[in-house]
C-alpha cells in the first residue's frame, strides 16, 4: 500500500498531521519506490525555493503615511462644496434649517456619513440643541466668533467617534473651511457651548472671540480655561 | 536520498494565519482612527514586501507590482472594519486588481511584451564579479514562471509567501484534499520549464 502523491506532498511540506507522519515514515523505511518519489519531491521543492529569488527586484520604498493620505477623502473640502454656511436653528419645536444645497437634510437623523465620518445631529425634544461631530484624524480649529453670554463654554475630553460641538442656543451657525469650523450667533441668545475632544484626536484648537483659549496636540492640553475637579474646562462667556 | 527528519521540513516561515490574525480585538467600524492608523502602519511594515514580491513574480513586472500593492493597501485602509484575515483579504484584492489590469491593458501589453522579451534577452550580466550564469538564471526563472498556467503560478507563488494548504484551497477555490497534488505538479511544471530554457538561445 504505497503513499499517494497528496500524502507525500503533505509530508514534504509539513502539512501532514503528526500521527499520519509516523505511519508514512514507517512505510518509507521499508519502501524504496516511495522513498525515491519522496526524494524527487524534496529535490524539486529545494530547486524551486532556491530559484524563485532570482526573479526578484528590490522592494520599492513606500511610506504608509502617503498611502493613508491617498486613502482619505478630504472631508473639509467636501463640506465647502455645498455651502459656506450651514445654519442650524433650534426653534421651539426642535426643527432644524439648512442652507439650500447643503448635505444636512439628507444627513439629519442618520448616524453618520459613511465616507467622511462627519455627523450632523439634531437632538429632540428638549432642550433643543444643534451640533456637529467632526473626524478625529484631521487637525481642527474651532473659532467661536462674536459669542456672548449668558452661558458657558464647556470643554471635555471624553471618548467619542469624533470631535463634537454642541449648543443649546437658538440661532447658531456653523461655517466650515479647510480644518476650521467657525461658530457664530445670528442673534443674541442664551445657552452653553459644549465641545468634546476625544484624546485620540489628531489636534484641536479652540479660539474664543479671537483669543486661543484651549489647545490639544498629541494628547497634551494647554489652556487658559479654568479646570474643574472632574476634568472639564469651563468658562462663562463674556 | 535525503536523511533529514520530516519535522525539519516544517511549515514555511510566514504562515498566513499566524500573521493575519492579531490579538487585538478591535475590528468594529467605530475604531478610533489613531489606533487604526497604528495598526495599518504595523501591518504595512509587516506585509508590503511580501505582497510586492508575490505580485512582481506573478506579473513579471516590478513596477506594475508596486502600483498594485499600493492600491491594495489603500483599499484595505478605506475598508470600514478590519477583515477577519487581513493578509488573505489583501492578497485577494491584489490578485483581483492584477486580473482587471491585465484585461484592460491586454492589447497594450501584447506590444509591450514584444519589447520586453527583447529587453529580457539582452539583460546585462550585472555587477562585475557576477558570472553570466546568474543573469541567465534570472531570465530563465522569469520565463519559467511566465510559462506556467495562471493557477499553477498562483499556487507556487502563494506557497512561497507562506500560505498553508488550507489557505491555498480557500484563496484559489480548490478542494483542500487535492492541494498537495496540484502544488507538486505546479512545482514540477516550473522545474521542467526552467530546465527546458537551458538550451534556449
Amino acid at each position: 500500500m504505497h503513499l499517494d502523491q497528496e500524502t507525500l506532498s503533505r509530508l514534504v511540506d509539513g502539512e501532514l498531521p503528526d500521527d499520519e507522519v509516523r505511519w508514512a515514515e514507517i512505510h518509507l523505511a521499508e519502501c524504496t519506490a516511495c522513498s525515491a518519489r519522496k526524494g524527487d519531491l524534496v529535490a524539486t521543492d529545494d530547486l524551486v525555493s532556491s530559484l524563485l529569488p532570482y526573479a526578484d527586484d528590490p522592494t520599492p520604498h513606500v511610506d504608509p503615511a502617503e498611502l493613508i493620505r491617498r486613502a482619505r477623502p478630504a472631508a473639509p473640502r467636501r463640506l465647502q462644496r455645498w455651502a459656506a454656511a450651514l445654519i442650524l436653528t433650534a426653534a421651539g419645536a426642535g426643527a432644524a434649517y439648512a442652507a439650500p444645497g447643503s448635505p444636512l437634510p439628507a444627513l439629519l437623523g442618520r448616524g453618520d456619513d459613511q465616507r467622511t465620518g462627519t455627523e450632523f445631529r439634531q437632538e429632540e425634544p428638549e432642550p433643543s440643541s444643534s451640533g456637529l461631530v467632526l473626524p478625529l484624524d484631521q487637525p481642527l480649529t474651532v473659532r467661536l466668533e462674536g459669542i456672548t453670554g449668558p452661558g458657558a463654554l464647556i470643554v471635555t475630553t471624553g471618548t467619542g467617534p469624533g470631535i463634537a460641538i454642541e449648543s443649546t442656543r437658538a440661532g447658531v451657525s456653523f461655517e466650515s473651511e479647510a480644518g476650521v469650523i467657525t461658530v457664530s450667533q445670528q442673534q443674541a441668545s442664551a445657552g452653553d457651548f459644549r465641545l468634546n475632544v476625544p484624546p485620540e484626536a489628531s489636534s484641536a484648537r479652540i479660539v474664543l472671540n479671537g483669543r486661543e483659549v484651549w489647545r490639544m496636540i498629541g494628547g497634551s492640553i494647554e489652556t487658559t480655561l479654568p479646570e474643574s475637579p472632574d476634568g472639564t474646562y469651563r468658562e462663562e462667556l463674556p | 536520498m535525503r536523511n533529514d527528519p520530516v519535522q525539519a521540513r516544517g511549515k514555511p516561515a510566514n504562515p498566513v494565519q499566524a500573521r493575519g490574525e492579531r490579538a487585538d480585538p478591535i475590528q468594529a467600524q467605530g475604531e478610533p482612527s489613531s489606533r487604526r492608523d497604528a495598526w495599518f502602519r504595523a501591518f504595512f511594515d509587516d506585509q508590503f514586501a511580501s505582497l510586492h514580491r508575490y505580485l512582481a513574480r506573478f506579473t513579471g513586472d516590478p513596477e506594475v507590482a508596486g502600483e498594485l500593492a499600493q492600491e491594495a493597501f489603500i483599499r484595505l485602509y478605506r475598508r470600514r472594519g478590519r477583515p477577519d484575515q487581513p493578509r488573505a483579504w489583501l492578497f485577494t484584492v491584489a490578485m483581483n486588481l492584477a486580473r482587471n489590469a491585465k484585461t484592460k491593458a491586454s492589447r497594450q501589453r501584447r506590444l509591450l511584451t514584444l519589447e520586453r522579451s527583447t529587453h529580457v534577452l539582452s539583460d546585462p550580466p550585472g555587477a562585475p564579479g557576477t558570472t553570466c550564469g546568474s543573469a541567465s538564471t534570472r531570465v530563465r526563472v522569469k520565463r519559467a514562471l511566465a510559462a506556467l498556467s495562471g493557477r499553477d503560478r498562483q499556487l507556487l507563488l502563494l506557497r512561497a509567501e507562506g500560505y498553508s494548504y488550507k489557505d491555498l484551497a480557500a484563496a484559489l477555490e480548490l478542494n483542500e484534499a487535492s492541494v498537495g497534488t496540484l502544488l507538486s505538479r505546479a512545482k514540477a511544471a516550473f522545474k521542467d520549464a526552467y530546465q527546458e530554457y537551458a538550451d534556449a538561445p
